[in-house]
């Protein structure tokens, strides 16, 4: 009797722990199933893994700092899974086939942690790559406004905007400094202590990008303000 | 009587030809301002910074872009004796710069759904 408890309660934990895999049924899964479940989330983590390595690899902005350091965590995920995969193909029993299921997700975190760690580390090259451009067209703006100027032209007016763009690259860049290093640095252990670990990251991401756009909006705005002086 | 008109026919050839070139050229310089904006103005006016998102093809093209710093050139029309004020390199950076933007929205779009699928 404790015995045929033990063997349902362990399977009802099992159909948990495979809940990644899809909806758990309302029967719990045999063995076979659930190792066919197990398997597949398997693969998928391994395509997505793929799938972040290409984006990181085909990125002109990501820095060869952080593509490294994708690429090596990548690595390491995929060889780890590959481990997984024959250990739950050789698993005998539910317990054991649980354990390393949950292994799966709790071990690599390749959705919670590594799929967001990758695309904020896009996000946050590009956008310094985007804060590199936007100094150069600070600087090309001085130029034609100090022209505008010396040719008797009112520059007050696009003098300010320019400054205000000055200020919005600079609040970019102060935000992003360090960021991506750091947010690579999370591991999944880290992760499972603390589901908010990438928080701040996100934030200062998003911030620097919104300080770019403003950025450019001036830039804009300044580039017809100088249009309408040259009329 | 064939020679003749063959010589004839190339005359007219080569008359047509001279008056499409002096179009040409009339057009050329007749394109260049279009409402105060340049042909090159035009075109980076309506690139679509949404469109680059994360394609590989549009970050790469990007890449060969990024080490052309935009330049301030002095005018040849007019006067002579005004500068340029907008460079079309310039609006090219800065639809290059929206292109990142672009871009970064759809990479933090992916960040957050990654987190949401968890696991």
């Amino acid at each position: 009797m404790n015995r045929t408890r033990t063997i349902a309660a362990l399977t009802i934990g099992l159909a948990s722990a495979l809940g990644f895999a899809g909806t758990a049924s309302a029967a719990p899964p045999d063995l076979e199933t659930a190792r066919a479940r197990c398997l597949t989330g398997i693969s998928e983590r391994q395509v997505q893994l793929d799938v972040l390595l290409e984006k990181s690899t085909a990125s002109s902005t990501l820095t060869d700092g952080h593509e490294g350091t994708i690429g090596s965590f990548i690595s390491a995920a995929k060889n780890g899974l590959s481990g997984l995969q024959a250990e739950v193909q050789a698993d005998a029993d539910l317990a054991s086939l649980r354990a390393d299921c949950e292994a799966v997700a709790s071990e690599y975190r390749v959705y919670a942690l590594r799929t967001p760690q990758v695309h904020l580390a896009l996000a946050g090259d590009r956008t310094a790559a985007g804060i590199v451009k936007g100094n150069e067209i600070a600087a090309t703006l001085q130029t034609a406004i100090d022209a505008a100027e010396a040719n008797g032209k009112d520059v007050a007016e696009v003098t300010a905007l320019l400054a205000d763009l000055n200020a919005e690259l600079a609040s970019a860049s102060t935000s992003l400094s360090g960021v991506v290093d750091s947010e690579l640095g999370y591991t999944p252990a880290d992760w499972n202590a603390n589901h908010s670990v990438l928080s701040s990251a996100t934030t200062a991401v998003r911030s620097a990008h919104t300080d770019l756009k403003a950025a450019l909006v001036d830039a804009k705005a300044i580039v017809a303000a100088l249009r309408a002086l040259a009329l | 009587m064939s020679r003749t008109f063959t010589r004839i026919a190339m005359a007219a050839a080569t008359a047509g030809l001279l008056t499409l070139a002096a179009c040409g050229d009339n057009g050329d310089q007749g394109g260049t301002r279009l409402n105060g904006q340049s042909d090159a103005t035009v075109v980076a006016d309506t690139l679509p910074a949404a469109a680059t998102d994360t394609s590989v093809a549009t970050d790469t093209s990007l890449a060969t872009t990024d080490t052309e710093a935009p330049t301030t050139t002095a005018s040849t029309s007019g006067s002579g004796s005004s500068a340029t004020v907008v460079d079309p390199a310039l609006e090219q950076a800065i639809a290059e710069a929206e292109a990142l933007l672009g871009a970064t929205d759809k990479d933090l779009a992916d960040a957050n759904k990654g987190a949401a699928n968890g696991g």
